[in-house]
């Protein structure tokens, strides 16, 4: 047998060898990915990313009951009233209200905001006037902006 | 409801796919069709997608009849074309013996149950990865609310990376128009649909070339690569840029092997779909084609020339959008840093990081089992008798990894972040490349003779003749093959 002809037989001897090896783990990683998700509604399951990084979320929920589709909103973040597990929590929340709000638009600048998400942020300190102000839960609040 | 809607779409998909293959002359009859129908629906999404993001940058608005128009106009154009086109035959190998047909069984029944195991993932995941709820599901969900490229407050252009072009938000949110809202949980789905379309034109496409008994095994195993599994309905650019490129890939070394246009052709369609999904997709069609440059040595220009024409055509539109709407640029890096020599020395740091830590996310057999380095040396067994082969199959995954290098190099993010964010990520579509050419490479390397001559063997000539032998069987088919070419 050429060098050649031993060099392809031990390439495909490879394939097979770790295409057996990786059969179990293809199976098992199906498996735990259906378990994560057993029992959850769909509005849980949609919720997941942000509970990846341990962000609470009632906000976005009530956020989503109570925000008209065509209001524009501002996150507002900070440590008041609110455990903080690690130092994703912060910049993601914002990210996460755009994307899982829509078609609510979210906004950087407080002054062309309706409404004021709170996640741990001290509104006040806004420099806003509000028509009302939910609580959501410990550290989050829902204010909508009096213009 | 949602998933009837859905399989409707996937329905439009394949009519539009079929079409343009039968335009090329590749489907003419049902066997072909049959044989053919995974590419349909690759290549029915790619052109829906290609139509759509243009659409949407000329200002039109995507609507389920925009999107209908726009199949109608493909199927009419690929009929006008069909007209011209001769068919080709479309000869499948089969397996005569027992023990091949053993093989197709036991490793037909693996690649049912790996996607079954696929599809129950797919189907209980969402958007996990940070990019895809950051940014690429937001961009689609804004396409589908609005119709358009919005660059108003929350807009399309005020999530990250505004720069990327809009081909997967613009053809999610055709998923999202045809579902009939913005259902993110059974978008996955429609991603393992388009997942087992991948694999079946890779089947379809290496069919005439490779026995089952080694395409079934091989498919099986790129199902099962861990990265790709875990990519599949991740709702990344990743996912469609790695199929894409690949299927570019394989349509790409079969034409170089059987010197037919329509595979190029089919090459240039996917090519044209790789730019405007991901920005670096603009670098590996680049690189596929110089390689298909250098291995013709050129000589294939007239068919070379379109379809570099086309990949670096297919940025223009997202550009000038871009340009004229005033957007920010938020990428992670100037290609125009790659000649500031100054700033690459200052840098030199971040490509020794960059070398040592790249090989471990592209070799890595935990994330893609083995498939780069057994296509690597299977390449050099080619490499005398199949040089073009073996040059585009290892020269655009070198080429390829050198432009990742070169990017992390120039890369604007602190580099350790940036390789570990993106790493395992930007390995995919080299890797899924190399996986579903390795049956192919296999094949034309077990085809080889066993002893290899230490002279070449020159073909008996009658005594008047002047023919001498050829170096390789490239340019002297090459020519015979236009001559016969309708």
């Amino acid at each position: 047998m050429s060098r050649g002809r031993a060099l392809l037989w031990l390439a495909l001897l490879a394939a097979v060898g770790v295409g057996l090896w990786r059969i179990p783990g293809a199976f098992r990683s199906s498996q735990q990915a259906v378990d994560t998700v057993r029992g959850l509604t769909q509005v849980e399951r949609s919720l997941l990313p942000a509970r990846s990084f341990d962000i609470s979320t009632e906000l976005f929920v009530a956020a989503a009951k109570d925000l008209p589709v065509d209001a524009p909103f501002y996150v507002a973040t900070g440590t008041r009233g609110i455990d903080i597990s690690n130092e994703f929590v912060l910049p993601k929340t914002p990210i996460f209200a755009a994307y899982w709000l829509l078609p609510r638009r979210e906004t950087n600048d407080p002054q062309q905001a309706d409404w004021v998400l709170s996640y741990g942020a001290d509104l006040s300190a806004l420099g806003l006037d509000y028509a009302r102000v939910i609580d959501v839960g410990p550290g989050q609040q829902l204010a909508e902006v009096q213009h | 409801m949602e998933g009837l809607r859905l399989a409707a779409l996937d329905v439009g998909l394949l009519v539009v796919g079929e079409s343009i293959l039968a335009g090329l002359g590749l489907v003419r009859d049902t066997r072909a069709g049959l044989r053919y129908l995974g590419l349909s629906l690759v290549l029915g999404w790619a052109a829906t997608g290609v139509c759509a993001s243009l659409a949407v940058e000329a200002g039109l608005e995507l609507t389920v009849a925009a999107v209908v128009v726009l199949w109608a106009l493909l199927v009419g154009a690929s009929f006008v074309v069909g007209l011209k086109v001769s068919g080709r035959p479309s000869p499948v190998l089969g397996e005569r013996s027992w023990t091949g047909r053993a093989v197709v069984l036991a490793s037909g029944g693996l690649l049912v149950a790996v996607l079954v195991a696929l599809f129950r993932r797919v189907d209980a995941s969402g958007p996990l990865h940070p990019d895809a709820w950051g940014f690429w599901l937001p961009k689609a969900k804004v396409i589908f609310e609005t119709g358009g490229l919005d660059t108003g407050l929350g807009g399309f252009t005020s999530f990250a990376h505004p720069e990327y072009p809009p081909l997967l938000p613009s053809s999610e949110a055709v998923s999202f128009l045809f579902m009939g809202h913005a259902d993110v949980l059974l978008l996955p789905v429609q991603h393992w649909v388009l997942f087992v379309g991948f694999l079946g034109a890779a089947y379809g496409l290496l069919a005439g070339r490779v026995r089952p008994a080694v395409l079934l095994p091989s498919l099986a195993a790129v199902a099962m690569l861990p990265t790709l599994d875990r990519l599949v309905g991740s709702s990344l650019g990743d996912e469609p840029l790695a199929q894409l490129f690949s299927l570019a890939g394989i349509a790409a070394a079969l034409w170089l092997l059987e010197q037919d246009w329509r595979l190029a052709a089919v090459s240039g369609i996917l090519l044209v779909a790789l730019p405007m999904t991901k920005n670096e997709g603009l670098m590996l069609g680049v690189a596929l084609v110089l390689m298909l440059a250098a291995a013709t040595r050129l000589r294939a220009w007239r068919t070379l020339v379109p379809l570099i024409g086309v990949t670096l055509l297919a940025v223009v539109p997202w550009r000038v959008w871009h340009a004229v709407n005033d957007v920010r640029d938020q990428s992670d890096y100037r290609f125009g840093d790659v000649v500031h020599f100054g700033r690459l020395a200052d840098r030199i740091d971040r490509l020794g990081i960059a070398l040592r830590d790249l090989p471990g996310y592209v070799l890595d057999p935990g994330r893609w089992l083995l498939a780069v380095p057994l296509v690597l040396v299977l390449a050099v067994l080619l490499s005398r008798r199949r040089t073009g082969l073996a040059a585009v199959s290892a020269g655009t995954v070198l080429i390829a990894f050198a432009g990742y290098l070169a990017i992390y190099w120039i890369g604007l993010p602190e580099i350790h972040f940036y390789l570990d964010t993106s790493g395992e990520r930007v390995a995919a579509p080299l890797a899924v490349f190399c996986a579903v050419l390795f049956p192919l490479l296999a094949t034309e390397a077990y085809a080889l003779p066993s002893e290899e001559p230490s002279r070449p063997v020159l073909p008996k000539t009658s005594s008047n003749s002047t023919t001498r032998p050829r170096r390789s069987a490239w340019p002297g088919s090459w020519r015979a093959s236009r001559r016969a070419r309708p």
